[in-house]
């Protein structure tokens, strides 16, 4: 305390020296536009009025000669606009923050780049420059971009050494994501959150082992035969059409291929929507619930290699309490097993029958199971005799793995 | 000055006007010699000069600079065509120099606010230059000495700021 009292006293004094800083940030600006841009960038350090001064300047110009290596890293703040231009061999990590109107980039050596646009509108033209400043640099191995536009020109060549892609808030469509994906042979991660024009997602990614995917489209193809981590979340809530037209063999498509599948998180209303394209039948009058169990029935067959599982639970325990979750039909259902399946966990548990069947269910088709972990929802919970006899029911329930351990937080 | 001024007037320089520092002193230029600030220049158009023209932000010392300034370079833009302008560009330039070159903290720095108030480019630049020129090729330590900055950073702050840009800091 004392110390700080000190520390602001000096700075009063000091201000009446120090004239220059006091200046307004435009003449500032303008000074250090005056000087080479090191020199420029050095001011940086002098005090915090002038920090981010120099990411301020309407001319930003990074030449070779400065020596550029190793790591470039600024948050281009919008005073003015902006225009970059950096050319630097040596430079390997670039990291932007900012709104361009211009940008050239020239650094053969790149590897990683982090680039976060600032929030206008996503089909600005400008966003367009970002892309194409990419697309040279064929030799990246990382590349984060934030609020752009996925347009690629005629002329791209596929980043070829690619391995972790993460768009976020990206507008692009059909072709050009497929495009974009499909030309990173060694693409390994994947994320892609928020978008916008994308209807049916095609990701064809022989490489790939780590996919998560949150927004909103209506189809996915997922050929990536080497995936291990899949979470899926798709934000509309909107009911599709159960089991209509063509569009039910998309999801159906978009996991046969998933043989390699390690983990997988998928969240309600995804699980929703994949279990209508994974019907085997068409259920006669099925509520949502047990479509939701179908589906995952499907999913379950087609990953063999499941070893860890998590559920959310969302219930609604008003509509939906003495319901019956599984019918006569389940008897067509031919029952998979899932032989490496070793941790499940369900998150959110109330003690619902179907959550309870759920459980069954689990235990019977897994050989292996190690834990079964119900977690309880908190804020949700019902009355204490009843989730006591739900428990009840859970211990006792036949176990297809002698392993089995059934453990409720 | 005042020879200035008639000279002004014969070349059709028109009305004089009236000037007047924070500190209430006067200043008697031509319309054309007070055009080169925009800020004058957009209140003679909107004819709001009759009563004088009141500069609450501009000190008489610096003022007394800045109307030097203007009469030195009131023949730039008129002069198109002028026979003497070669020898009087370089007058102007020696003028602008020694100008330029007397120029010290804490005045500097007023001036560069008076250019930036009444909108004068050409001295706004002149003075932001002589700036760049003072930090120019220094360390930061350097820097904070001539202008008395005062670092306010810790020096893990220091430290990480020297890292984002690491290469700008190789000695």
């Amino acid at each position: 305390m004392h110390c700080a009292k000190k520390a602001k006293v000096e700075s009063q004094s000091a201000e009446s020296l120090d004239r220059l800083s006091s200046l307004p940030p435009e003449l500032k600006v303008a000074i250090l536009s005056k000087l080479n841009v090191v020199d420029a960038i050095r001011a940086s350090i002098l005090s915090s009025a002038w920090r981010n001064v120099w990411t301020t300047l309407p001319h930003i110009i990074l030449f070779d000669t400065y020596r550029i290596s190793g790591t470039l890293r600024s948050k281009f703040t919008t005073l003015g606009i902006n225009r970059l231009r950096i050319q630097a061999q040596a430079l390997q990590v670039l990291e932007v923050k900012g709104s361009f109107e211009d940008f050239h980039l020239h650094a053969p050596n790149l590897s990683n780049v982090y680039v976060t646009l600032n929030k206008t509108k996503v089909a600005d033209r400008s966003k367009n420059y970002m892309m194409q400043a990419f697309v040279s640099l064929t030799g990246i191995e990382a590349l984060v971009m934030k609020r752009c536009m996925v347009a690629l020109p005629q002329t791209f060549e596929g980043f070829k050494r690619l391995s972790v892609l993460n768009l976020k808030y990206i507008y692009s469509t059909d072709a050009g994501i497929a495009n974009l994906i499909s030309s990173c042979p060694w693409l390994k991660t994947l994320h892609l959150k928020y978008f916008g024009g994308i209807s049916c997602l095609r990701i064809q990614a022989p490489a790939l082992q780590h996919f998560e995917v949150q927004g909103n489209f209506e189809d996915l193809h997922l050929h990536a035969p080497n995936l291990l981590y899949l979470t899926l979340d798709k934000t509309e809530t909107e009911q599709c059409d159960a089991v209509a037209g063509d569009k039910k063999n998309y999801p159906k498509e978009a996991f046969v291929s998933l043989t390699s599948i390690e983990e997988l998180s998928i969240n309600g209303p995804s699980l929703t929507y994949l279990s209508e394209g994974c019907l085997l039948t068409k259920p006669p009058g099925v509520l949502d619930r047990l479509r939701k169990v179908l589906g995952a029935c499907s999913i379950f067959r087609n990953a063999p290699m499941l070893r860890e599982l998590e559920i959310q639970s969302f219930s609604r325990p008003d509509d939906s309490w003495s319901q019956p979750i599984w019918d006569h039909d389940q008897t067509e259902i031919e029952e998979p097993t899932l032989h490496h399946l070793l941790t499940a966990t369900i998150t959110g548990f109330v003690g619902l029958e179907y959550e309870v069947d759920l459980v069954r269910l689990l235990l019977r088709w897994s050989p292996a199971l190690e834990e079964l972990k119900v977690v309880r929802d908190d804020e949700d919970v019902l009355n204490d005799a009843c989730m006591c006899e739900s428990l009840t029911k859970l211990l006792a329930l036949p176990r297809a793995s002698t392993k089995a351990k059934i453990i409720a937080i | 000055m005042a020879a200035a001024a008639a000279e002004a007037t014969i070349d059709g320089g028109g009305k004089m006007i009236i000037l007047i520092s924070a500190d209430g002193k006067r200043f008697e230029v031509t319309e054309a010699v007070a055009s080169q600030s925009q800020l004058i220049s957009n209140m003679i158009e909107d004819d709001c000069t009759e009563n004088g023209v009141r500069l609450p932000n501009v000190d008489g010392d610096i003022l007394t600079m800045v109307v030097d300034y203007c009469n030195m370079h009131a023949g730039d833009a008129a002069a198109d065509g002028d026979t003497t302008k070669a020898s009087s560009t370089e007058e102007l330039k020696k003028f602008d120099a020694e100008l330029v070159q007397a120029l010290e903290n804490p005045v500097l720095f007023k001036l560069i606010l008076a250019a930036n108030f009444l909108n004068i480019k050409s001295l706004l630049d002149m003075t932001c230059q002589r700036v760049a020129d003072m930090m120019s090729g220094k360390t930061p330590e350097q820097m904070r000495e001539t202008f008395s900055i005062e670092n306010d950073f810790t020096p893990e702050e220091e430290a990480a700021i020297r890292q984002e840009n690491a290469w700008a800091f190789d000695d």
